[in-house]
């Protein structure tokens, strides 16, 4: 077989609000084509166009029709799940097809789309499980104003109910924003057993920081008192937040750098020697790295860029990777990924507390892990006879 | 009433769908086995006469019509259905968007819709309002059903209440609240408690053969 020349989008906010964490994906991408133009027995070549939406929703669509209008069909892109969902019409429109390679809230199966981050069975769940176990059942939910928020904090306070726990508050804010005074007074006032953060970029980093300072002012210990759990930390992440804060974090993620293996230690050196500026490696750029080799392997066995015969040789395509094997399932076009709870250092590295035995595969409407109806909400239920 | 809780995971339902073949049949299928149904097609050609099945039930399964199709009129008569209502949350296939078409489901009860060509991203929305409407209805219907079995008892209520006035010498409010406390101990409607006693003492002085035809149940 002659050997494909291909362009592909990458559309990656390297800017903005969390341009931090999508710049490390468009690396990971970048990573994954380079190693696959290096290989003499690849399939394809792969030349990446990129585009910079500057985590403005609205520079979205507008980039993959340039990126339609050269003829790329295969783009690899999105951060936020409104980019994606503001770009899956196009998609559809022009038969392309997305790979996503961020952990989302589930509830979506387009079939334009191939998701290779985590699903909320694969991130979600453990983690309640976890927090339950070591800390309590009462949480304080915060999220940025938006689906990934929403959801977040749905699962999480349908299955505090279901465990008869209870979400003391649950607070959005503007991504974006900063100010978190408001928000850590009401945490010391209702004191929960810990903290759900589902707040992305600038806020999260915000969030960390005057968290812990303000616990420090009061002779409070974070970790211990009010430990924060979130699903999306990453290693870059860390640094983002700096050295208060950083530490004793609780992160919920099918990968972590600090990983065991050597095929992750290869991975982790690999980018390290390619992006020296950085930013490091986050379970974000693997799932992008993921998705670019899954996509090189399925025009490998399909012959051709098609899109149609693609997706199909996609199905059921397995790919040993940094956190492990990888496997697209075949009938929802999602990675089964290997779940794990890491806890952060002030080397700005993960700990791993507990990691599942073999991968999981995504359940992305939740229909395995969840009952029919959804929990009733919990009140006094009591019958009066005199 | 109490809030009905909303079903958010249809996951092992059946999913009958009556349609004609085509090209989104097979993503409609995909996307119910993504949400854990199980897909039960029975294909149809357009002009065909066909009947709906008599084994539906509300719990187990879904039907999916296409409003296409020559659909019938109304479900088996076995169900012993009002208008409008379906044994089991159904939900209608729009092709042409014509008022006959969307009226010819809305009698069979459809509670919601969805769009062909059939796009994956509204499915999930179709049957959660399609099962949260359906079950919506039928709790409505169940109360109303209690309502009017209320109201045909409540002849046993006023005689209660007058028997036990003349009986114990009470006045209205005494007597029923009588009545009230001794039902919700034996926690059973007023109404229901105040049938068993009267049909308990159909001889009783006070159980008047002049009251008893003017005032009969039903």
């Amino acid at each position: 077989m002659t050997r494909l020349d291909l362009q592909i989008g990458l559309l990656f906010s390297t800017t903005g609000a969390y341009g931090r964490v999508a710049h490390t994906q468009l690396n990971g991408a970048q990573l994954a084509c380079d190693e696959i133009n290096a290989d003499p027995s690849a399939a394809v070549t792969f030349h990446p166009v990129h585009i910079d939406p500057e985590s403005d929703l609205h520079k979205y669509a507008p980039a993959v029709q340039s990126m339609f209008d050269r003829g790329i069909r295969h783009i690899c892109g999105c951060y936020t799940s409104s980019s994606r969902k503001e770009v899956i019409p196009l998609f559809e429109k022009h038969d392309g097809l997305l790979w996503y390679p961020t952990h989302y809230e589930g509830f979506e199966s387009s079939t334009n789309v191939i998701y290779t981050g985590a699903a909320p069975n694969h991130h979600m769940s453990p983690l309640i499980d976890f927090l339950c176990a070591r800390f309590g059942r009462r949480a304080y939910c915060i999220g940025s104003n938006y689906i990934w928020g929403w959801e977040s904090n749905r699962v999480m306070r349908e299955e505090l109910q279901r465990r008869r726990g209870e979400v003391v508050a649950e607070r959005y804010l503007p991504v974006g924003e900063t100010d978190m005074a408001a928000i850590i007074e009401e945490i010391l006032e209702t004191k929960p057993d810990f903290v759900f953060n589902a707040l992305i970029g600038e806020s999260s980093y915000a969030f960390f920081r005057a968290f812990r300072e303000t616990c420090e002012a009061r002779g409070i210990e974070q970790t211990t008192r009010f430990p924060i759990a979130s699903c999306n930390l990453s290693e870059p992440e860390l640094r983002a937040i700096g050295p208060v804060g950083a530490d004793g974090q609780i992160s919920s993620s099918v990968y972590f750098s600090s990983l065991a293996g050597e095929r992750n230690k290869r991975f982790v050196e690999a980018y390290g020697k390619a992006f020296p500026e950085g930013p490091v490696v986050s379970a974000e750029a693997e799932a992008a790295y993921v998705a670019i080799h899954m996509l090189a392997k399925s025009i490998a066995d399909a012959g051709t860029a098609s899109v149609g015969a693609v997706l199909e040789a996609a199905a059921g395509q397995v790919f040993d990777a940094p956190q492990g094997r990888v496997t697209i399932d075949p009938e929802t076009y999602h990675a089964a990924l290997t779940p794990r709870i890491g806890l952060s250092r002030a080397d700005f590295e993960f700990d791993i507390l507990l990691e599942a035995p073999e991968p999981i595969a995504a359940d992305p409407y939740l229909v395995s892990s969840t009952t029919t109806f959804e929990p009733a909400e919990r009140r006094r239920n009591v019958r009066v006879v005199q | 009433m109490k809030t009905p809780r909303i079903a958010q995971n249809f996951r092992g339902r059946r999913a009958v769908i009556f349609t004609t073949e085509g090209r989104s049949l097979g993503i409609l299928e995909t996307t119910l086995r993504r949400l854990g149904l199980e897909p039960d097609t029975r294909p149809v050609s357009p002009r065909q006469v066909f009947e709906l099945p008599e084994d539906l039930s509300p719990e187990a399964d879904l039907v999916i019509i296409d409003g296409d199709l020559n659909l019938p009129q109304a479900w088996p008569e076995s169900y012993n259905l009002s208008p409008q209502h379906a044994p089991c949350p159904t939900v209608g296939l729009v092709g042409t968007e014509a008022p006959s078409r969307l009226k010819a489901m809305l009698q069979l009860g459809a509670a919601s819709f969805l769009q062909k060509p059939i796009h994956s991203g509204a499915v999930y929305s179709a049957l959660y309002l399609g099962v949260n409407a359906f079950e919506q209805i039928d709790g409505l219907k169940a109360s109303l059903d209690d309502m009017g079995e209320r109201r045909r008892k409540r002849i046993y209520v006023i005689k209660a209440v007058a028997a036990l006035m003349r009986q114990r010498g009470l006045n209205e409010d005494a007597a029923y609240d009588l009545l009230r406390k001794e039902s919700m101990r034996a926690r059973v409607s007023v109404e229901d408690h105040c049938e068993s006693l009267m049909l308990a003492n159909p001889d009783s002085d006070l159980d008047r053969g002049e009251t008893k035809k003017r005032c009969q149940a039903r």
